[in-house]
């Protein structure tokens, strides 16, 4: 079984950006080159964790007229939409979805560094989804990789994510959902003392005025818990369970 | 039955008197005495006697020569701090990249961080229980210890940026592991309980932990078995099912099982083996007294034909877990 479908060999001897840019241009070169690159290879690059050839790949299609939203729509989500059949709970690895996260959240940043689109908010537009998500690691928890896969799988589907980090406070949660007009409050914890915390987030919501906003809970911790306990209005198993629950609303 | 004989008896599938049982109760213990977490975690004495207490107190099979998964990581530079009675946290890890672990010394037992605290706690312990009770030392498996040097983050993406440099670390910490596994061996443990849960497959896949993970837990195993024939245990928490068919291979004599795994299956892809799980931990906070013995008779019911299972939770018990639902799951195999 490979490790992933990739060539790892060619990769060992990059330690420093200025070399990974070169890898990366000289890959633009070698797809410059081909009469047939299509979205779809995008989206092979990006389950495959091939970050450099997926980069490499929109840049060829972006100067062949292809328009970004395109891109990211039948490229980058697509991609997130295979891996989202693929892992499951019984088959979720944080690996595989880390490395297509990276890939995919590399073109976005290419896009955006290009100019091709400006930022996060050119996306808050049609077809891409309107809502906004507070994310962040919950008070007294710094794990980060859950909250981070969460924002890079957001993202990759067109939603506009404020990541405040980790050891959040509750309240700091609430001002900042009031503050950006959020719908979403997303949080994550790998341990279980941080639950008090977890329950707080409601209370402020309320107390704030913003009792609609939804609140969301992850992470190896408070998923084993129920949304009841933890007083919020859904607990995701995984980042696409967060996703589908999202989109249901 | 002396408990060391129950759990051996388990182990080589023999009859026991009754199912062994184990808590995973570690910072909890210090809860019950009302001690407070960071002393307990900076005190081999306090850690004795507050596990020594919790054993008495709910007559489980062993105690636990262990703080928290950072202490490795801490005696190798990883800076950690402590908030709220929790556990520590690192918030500045030794590593910046990859390539620096060649500047990294293996860690000393008797002098580096708090492992002298471990050493000093296995000691007493193995002193009071003598041969009635398992002393269990604890340590970080290679791959979390990695992440705890790195940050596993950066460390996840080393596995495909720069593989090489990722098996030299993991060469690295397991060194460091089966050193500090030795120390706990002279020190008196009866069993080496690698904590790894890193490896698991909520982590990485099957391909990483066959090519990178298992020959580094397979030598580590070999080399504890050679120091005083420990039980060696592999405790691998997360979803492990599509690798359970490779743990034999590790040549540990027991596994535990988080609950994301049925124990059928478990029982199924190890049935040679002793295994131990896997009570959901946070029912322990959350459930009643009446949920966590269901839970356990049902677990019991489908080992029943077995011989070669220890019950216990999936994970470490809780700090916030109800006392009434830990002798609960103590009760269901003494009753």
């Amino acid at each position: 079984m490979p490790l992933l479908h990739r060539n790892l060999s060619n990769l060992t001897s990059i330690n420093d950006s200025e070399k990974k840019r070169s890898l990366i241009l000289g890959k633009m070169s070698t797809y410059q080159k081909r009469e047939i690159v299509t979205i779809k290879n995008i989206k092979q690059a990006i389950i495959a964790g091939e970050n450099e050839d997926a980069v490499a790949i929109a840049n060829t299609l972006t100067s062949r007229g292809i328009k970004p939203k395109e891109i990211i729509i039948d490229g980058v989500t697509k991609a997130m939409e295979y891996l989202d059949k693929k892992c499951t709970i019984q088959d979720f690895c944080l690996l595989e979805l880390m490395l297509a996260g990276r890939a995919a959240m590399d073109v976005i940043d290419f896009l955006c560094a290009e100019g091709i689109i400006n930022d996060d908010a050119s996306l808050d537009s049609d077809p891409f989804p309107k809502e906004k998500i507070i994310l962040g690691t919950i008070k007294g928890d710094m794990h980060e990789i859950g909250k981070n896969i969460f924002s890079m799988t957001m993202r990759s589907y067109g939603y506009q994510v404020i990541d405040m980090g980790k050891d959040v406070d509750p309240a700091d949660l609430v001002m900042s959902a009031i503050d950006h007009k959020a719908d979403f409050i997303a949080l994550s914890s790998l341990i279980t003392t941080t639950i008090p915390y977890v329950r707080e987030v409601r209370k402020y919501a309320v107390a704030r005025g913003v009792p609609e906003v939804k609140i969301i809970a992850g992470g190896a911790a408070l998923k084993q818990s129920s949304a009841e306990y933890l007083n919020v209005d859904y607990v995701a198993d995984t980042v696409f369970d967060g996703l589908h629950y999202i989109r249901s609303i | 039955m002396k408990s060391i004989d129950r759990i051996k008896s388990a182990i080589n599938f023999e009859r026991t008197d009754r199912v062994p049982v184990f808590s995973h109760i570690f910072g909890f213990a210090s809860r019950i005495n009302h001690i407070p977490l960071k002393d307990y975690l900076n005190s081999g004495e306090l850690l004795a006697f507050c596990q020594l207490e919790a054993w008495k107190r709910f007559g489980y099979d062993g105690v636990t020569a262990f703080a928290d998964n950072s202490l490795e990581a801490e005696a190798l530079g990883s800076k950690i701090s402590y908030e709220n009675d929790g556990y520590p946290h690192i918030y500045e890890y030794c590593l910046n990249n990859i390539h620096d672990w060649k500047y990294l010394s293996i860690p000393d037992p008797e002098k580096d961080g708090r492992m002298p605290v471990i050493i000093e706690a296995c000691k007493i312990l193995k002193d009071e229980v003598g041969e009635e009770t398992a002393v269990v030392g604890t340590l970080q498996g290679p791959m979390t210890l990695a992440g705890q040097l790195l940050g596993l983050e950066k460390l996840i993406y080393c596995i495909v940026d720069h593989p090489e440099e990722f098996w030299n670390l993991l060469n690295f910490t397991a060194r460091a592991m089966v050193i500090f596994g030795k120390a706990l061996i002279n020190a008196g443990a009866h069993v080496i309980h690698i904590f790894d849960p890193s490896s698991s497959c909520s982590v990485i896949n099957r391909a990483v932990f066959s090519k990178y993970i298992l020959p580094h837990l397979k030598q580590a195993f070999k080399e504890y078995k050679e120091s005083g024939n420990p039980i060696c245990w592999l405790n691998i928490t997360g979803q492990t099912e599509p690798i359970l068919d490779l743990f034999p291979e590790t040549g540990a004599d027991l596994f535990n099982i988080d609950y994301l795994v049925p124990i059928s299956i478990a029982m199924e892809k190890l049935p040679n083996h002793c295994i131990n799980g896997n009570i959901k931990p946070f029912s322990f906070i959350s459930c009643e007294t009446k949920d966590i013995r269901r839970e356990a008779r049902d677990l019991l019911e489908k080992t029943q034909f077995r011989k070669g299972f220890i019950l216990s939770p999936g994970c470490e018990m809780p700090l916030e877990s109800k006392i009434s639902n830990i002798e609960a799951m103590i009760k269901a195999v003494k009753s």
